[in-house]
């Protein structure tokens, strides 16, 4: 996977699988960007490509792949907005790239939200986020129940009380 | 076994995978997959561990590629109601408790994608997701949410005092809500104590605040509201032409020449009278530092809000100034001597004039302005339409019958009331008239809209709110329009104007009336709590929270 291409970064994942990524791809990490920095390895001229690989031992090579992929097709994305709190929540703009790529297993989802958080990669967590939102909205206390494959652990009483409580806004 | 077999001859890395596999269908389909069923079968029972173990810990060896290949082709070999067990044990395990087992701001980030129902929905799902959501104060957070984004939630949440509990940092809304709920903070220091404390004040805050608005929007509807009748006990000529408010004070221009300013706490005496001017004060406008106002004399004086002091007189109109409006370093009169005048505001101290604009042929009543447009309507039943920039006339609106009193611009719309009885609707820049509102029984001397209502006043002292958004669809019928009549003042309504909850008019009768639509005597969130919930609400197991 070597690349003696200038501004290439070596990671490695918890499996021990080197992949070899462009600098501005890796940038959405802000994790390894900011690691990068601290490293001195950002300047021009840098030699990076004989560097031991970056390792991240929260990622398997499976979902660093996949997490690559994404930041390989939203790396000329325009940075976002920080104000994130005080912008609408929306969860109905995912781009239709990003669906098609998530469209996967809940578990290789979770993995993906665990990724894009150790590796602070904000749009990816982000349609990640709203991704589960949206399998949760809409849906009824046992439908998400059953999505999930959650066990409910109220007592019948309890679930009356919480019922009642909420019943200002089932109708 | 041909099983084994298989096994070893991938121990000694089979150079090419596809070879393997077709090998691997082959011998499987004989007799390995019965062999592997045997071995199962035999776990579940708990004869043959250790034959398990070995088999598994071959398989373990084998490349992803190959593990995937043989088990696929060990369920090709399934009957149906075996795979149907077989897809029973796989679904739970593709599976993920999300909000439960995600760290807490990954679950975070899920959950502040919900909105309320969901989010109440998410609390019954299970003790994790609750506690959850208790600690990551999503109920806080969605409410701040909303008062950031929503202006009518900031507005109400302004008005019941309760911006208080959120935009401030935690120890100040900790004590905030134990004041509010009689709760010493001093007995409870521990974190999950807090917590829970503030998770269930804010969970109940939320539909609390939904109710509200909802009353709210039916008292507009209805014209249900909680009056304050200010008596202005002008002694010579009783009267108040004009008026202008925010959420400290009101500030009117009466018949008998002064000014007066109202502070809101104390609506008994003005706190503030203005005298100077020599005829009734028919129009005023304040900002922070300045009120402007217009007379019948003639003249425009600027004042200092806060000392009272005139700063400046303007004379340019040779009749009453009738109507006038200032901001962005401009200022628009208009006068009864049928002219618009443009001023340029340097300073309180510093206005010239910078263009007039003649070609009403009547008193102009009203002006209003923005970047774009200068409006201004008149006794001539016209209303005109002048470039801001360079004062052209761009286009006359025509329409009313009898003369046009009052107007506002806004945004597309203009809006104009007439001595005709009616309310017409314009788009500014086609010039149309879209919708006229018929109601009044006589001259409509005053209004203002929003995106929700407009509010007019006439002359026989009855004021009406009319639904804007039913208005503006042309599909509308036209008795599903006046929403509600207010009716209080004697005499004829001079000048209002209204915000999400309110309406403060101005009478010939010499009156201010505060219209407030927001219910009154509100439950306070912890006495919703003690009163609405027979029951306490189900406690969050803290053994878990931290």
């Amino acid at each position: 996977m070597a690349d003696a291409k200038k501004g290439m970064i070596k990671i490695s994942s918890s499996d021990n699988e080197v992949y070899s990524v462009e600098r501005d791809v890796i940038r959405l990490s802000t994790t390894i960007n900011t690691l990068l920095q601290d490293l001195g390895m950002d300047g021009d001229g840098v030699e990076t490509e004989n560097a031991d690989p970056i390792p991240l031992q929260n990622v398997n090579s499976a979902i660093l792949k996949k997490v690559i992929g994404w930041c390989q097709y939203h790396k000329d994305d325009p940075v976002p907005a920080e104000d994130s709190d005080s912008r609408e929540k929306r969860t109905d703009d995912i781009p239709s790239w990003d669906v098609e790529f998530l469209k996967v297993d809940q578990g290789t989802l979770f993995e993906l939200i665990l990724a894009a958080n150790y590796l602070d990669i904000k749009g990816l967590l982000e349609v990640t986020c709203k991704t589960v939102a949206n399998m949760i909205r809409g849906k009824t206390v046992e439908d998400i129940r059953r999505t999930f494959n959650i066990k409910n652990d109220f007592t019948p009483e309890e679930e009356e009380q919480i019922r009642k409580e909420n019943a200002w806004c089932e109708d | 076994m041909e099983y084994d077999l298989i096994i070893a001859s991938d121990d000694q890395q089979t150079p090419s995978f596809q070879d393997n596999q077709t090998q691997l269908m082959e011998t499987v389909s004989e007799s390995g997959t019965a062999a592997l069923l045997a071995v199962m079968s035999l776990h579940e029972d708990g004869t043959d561990h250790k034959m398990f173990r070995e088999r598994l810990e071959c398989f373990h060896t084998w490349p992803q590629e190959a593990q995937i290949a043989f088990v696929k082709t060990l369920i090709r070999h399934l009957k149906h109601p075996q795979l149907a067990e077989v897809a029973a044990f796989l679904t739970p395990l593709l599976q993920r408790d999300f909000i439960a087992a995600l760290p807490s701001c990954a679950a975070e980030h899920v959950l502040q994608y919900l909105d309320a129902p969901a989010l109440s929905r998410c609390e019954a799902v299970s003790k994790n997701w609750q506690r959850v959501i208790a600690e990551s104060q999503m109920w806080k957070r969605l409410i701040e949410a909303k008062a950031r984004g929503d202006p009518l939630w900031r507005g109400l949440m302004k008005q019941r005092d309760w911006l208080r509990f959120i935009f401030s940092n935690r120890d100040n809304c900790i004590n905030a809500i134990c004041s509010e709920e009689s709760i010493d903070p001093k007995t409870i220091c521990d974190n999950q104590t807090i917590c829970f404390i503030l998770h269930r004040f804010f969970r109940k805050l939320y539909p609390k605040i939904v109710k509200e608005l909802a009353n709210l929007e039916t008292n507009w509807r209805n014209g249900t509201n909680h009056q304050t009748l200010i008596n202005c006990n002008s002694e010579n000529s009783k009267g108040v032409y004009c008026l202008q408010y925010d959420d400290d004070k009101i500030v009117s221009g009466l018949r008998d020449n002064t000014i007066k300013v109202w502070h809101r706490n104390n609506l008994s005496i003005p706190s503030l009278t203005l005298t100077g001017h020599t005829g009734s004060v028919l129009c005023l406008q304040y900002d922070q530092r300045i009120i402007v106002s217009g007379s019948s004399d003639g003249t425009i004086r600027i004042w200092d809000i806060h000392t009272g002091e005139c700063l400046n007189t303007l004379i340019h109109h040779a009749e009453a100034v009738l109507h006038l409006r200032f901001g962005s370093g401009r200022m628009v009169t208009c006068s009864k001597d049928r002219t618009v005048v443009v001023w340029e505001m340097t300073s309180p101290k510093q206005m010239s004039v910078q263009n007039v604009l003649s070609g009403h042929r009547a008193a102009v009543n009203v002006v209003d302005f923005d970047e774009t447009y200068i409006v201004s309507a008149s006794g001539d039943r016209t209303i005109k339409v002048w470039g801001t920039d360079d004062c052209a006339p761009i286009r006359t609106l025509t329409g009313h019958r009898r003369g046009i009193a009052c107007l506002q611009y806004k945004g597309k719309l203009i809006v104009s009331g007439s001595s005709d009885n009616t309310i017409r609707v314009w788009d500014i820049d086609r010039g149309a008239c879209i919708r006229v509102l018929e109601g009044h029984d006589e001259l409509v001397r005053c209004l203002r809209f929003d995106s929700k209502r407009i509010v007019s006043g006439a002359y026989d002292g009855k004021i009406k709110i009319w639904d804007m958004e039913a208005a503006l669809d042309p599909n509308s019928t036209t008795h599903s329009l006046c929403l509600a009549t207010l009716n209080r003042h004697t005499g004829r309504v001079f000048r209002l104007q209204f915000d999400d909850f309110q309406v403060v008019s101005s009478s010939h009768d010499d009156t201010i009336i505060v219209w407030d639509f927001l219910s009154h005597c509100p439950l306070l969130p912890s006495a919703l709590m003690t009163t609405c919930h027979e029951s306490a609400p189900v406690p969050i197991p803290m053994e878990h929270a931290l």
